[in-house]
């Protein structure tokens, strides 16, 4: 992105360089958060869930689906199964996040609390090393306060005047076809998009009263099964080559390991 | 509307499931990056992930009847061709949404 600021040793990375770092991604924040807002008003839920979801939770996609479930009471089981499952991808930022960087416990804790998709994707850069406490902390704090500002409005003049609208709640549908599209593009995996199909797929025929858990939680236990299958048969592959590069694909690399490196058409 | 107590205990258990996620990756630093099982589902879960949302937003219309289908459906067909075409994610939910609310409002209503 916008990643062209110098940061000179012992100049303070302050507020200003933060919205040039950030500022196209503040403006995306505040947009979604806004369509977040409106979706909590026509739910029907109370306008102070906006702030509160987007303050406390803070984890954009997930907090669309907590309005809906909240909305209709799911099972407390339920939601924490799916925040689970949608937030795993988290597992990964913080392996290569500058955290070190921050000094302190307060601010090494809001490091971590803020660390959201997208200011994983403007502080982890392979130039992360470099970047300050002040520019990991600024871009973070303005960020969450994006979110929570356009939240709030979204809920409170969502409330006010588009009570009486239908449709306003297809921002959800659309974020969720638009972030599909876009992980598509960005990591042509048919093997996961196929196993995602199946579990979809089996999860609408045999269980459509929880199709979204049930979903993700077979889709999971697919990745284990091809985890299993890709793992069985290179023993030669040791566990510290997996842990240093990509992650070793599954049949398609071990087909490749058997047939050498014979170029085959 | 649901209650109170429910309400703040799905957004305490959502916030700490979350902040747990965020978490873990630096207190587990060095066992994450020797376990290959990991590796592969931090690889393989988001797409799939983001896949099965869109999966379930589409499962979630109401197909009941053609009035309540079609403002979606046109919606999403509309977000999908903005979002091969210009790649613009603010742009795509507008003219998605917008589709859809017009047609639930003033066609189909």
């Amino acid at each position: 992105m916008a990643d062209t600021v110098e940061e000179t040793p012992g100049a303070r990375f302050g507020f200003k360089d933060a919205l040039r770092v950030g500022g196209v991604v503040f403006g995306g924040y505040l947009v979604l958060g806004l369509g977040l807002g409106i979706l909590i008003s026509s739910l029907g839920l109370p306008w102070w869930l906006a702030p509160l979801l987007s303050s406390l939770v803070y984890a954009g996609s997930v907090e669309f689906l907590l309005a809906g479930m909240i909305a209709a009471s799911a099972p407390l089981a339920s939601i924490a199964a799916t925040t689970f499952l949608v937030n795993a991808r988290h597992l990964v930022y913080g392996l290569s996040f500058p955290l070190e960087n921050i000094r302190g416990f307060l601010p090494k804790f809001y490091g971590i609390y803020s660390l959201t998709d997208e200011q994983f994707a403007l502080n982890a850069g392979p130039d992360s090393s470099t970047h300050s406490q002040g520019r990991l902390l600024w871009i973070g704090l303005l960020l969450h306060l994006s979110w929570i500002s356009g939240s709030t409005l979204g809920a409170v003049v969502g409330a006010s005047f588009l009570a009486g609208i239908k449709g306003m709640d297809f921002v959800m549908t659309a974020l969720f076809i638009i972030l599909a599209i876009e992980a598509y593009r960005a990591q042509k995996d048919n093997v996961s998009a196929l196993l995602a199909v199946i579990s979809a797929a089996v999860a609408m025929i045999f269980f459509p009263g929880s199709m979204l858990t049930v979903a993700l939680l077979l889709y999971v236990l697919l990745l284990l099964v091809r985890h299993f299958f890709s793992n069985k048969r290179p023993r030669t592959v040791s566990t510290e080559t997996l842990a240093l590069g990509e992650p070793v694909q599954p049949t398609a690399g071990n087909l490749q390991d058997d047939a050498g490196e014979a170029p085959r058409a | 509307m649901p209650s109170l107590s429910y309400i703040f205990a799905a957004v305490l258990i959502a916030a700490g499931i979350t902040f747990a996620l965020r978490l873990l990756p630096f207190g587990l630093k060095s066992l994450l990056r020797n376990s290959a099982v990991m590796h592969h589902l931090a690889a393989w879960i988001p797409l799939g992930a983001m896949l099965l949302l869109a999966a379930y937003v589409f499962f979630e219309i109401d197909y009941s009847s053609v009035e309540t289908a079609t403002p979606y459906l046109a919606g999403a067909a509309g977000t999908i061709v903005m979002q091969l075409w210009r790649k613009n994610m603010v742009l795509s939910m507008v003219v998605g949404t917008g589709i859809c609310v017009v047609l639930a409002n003033w066609v189909f209503a």
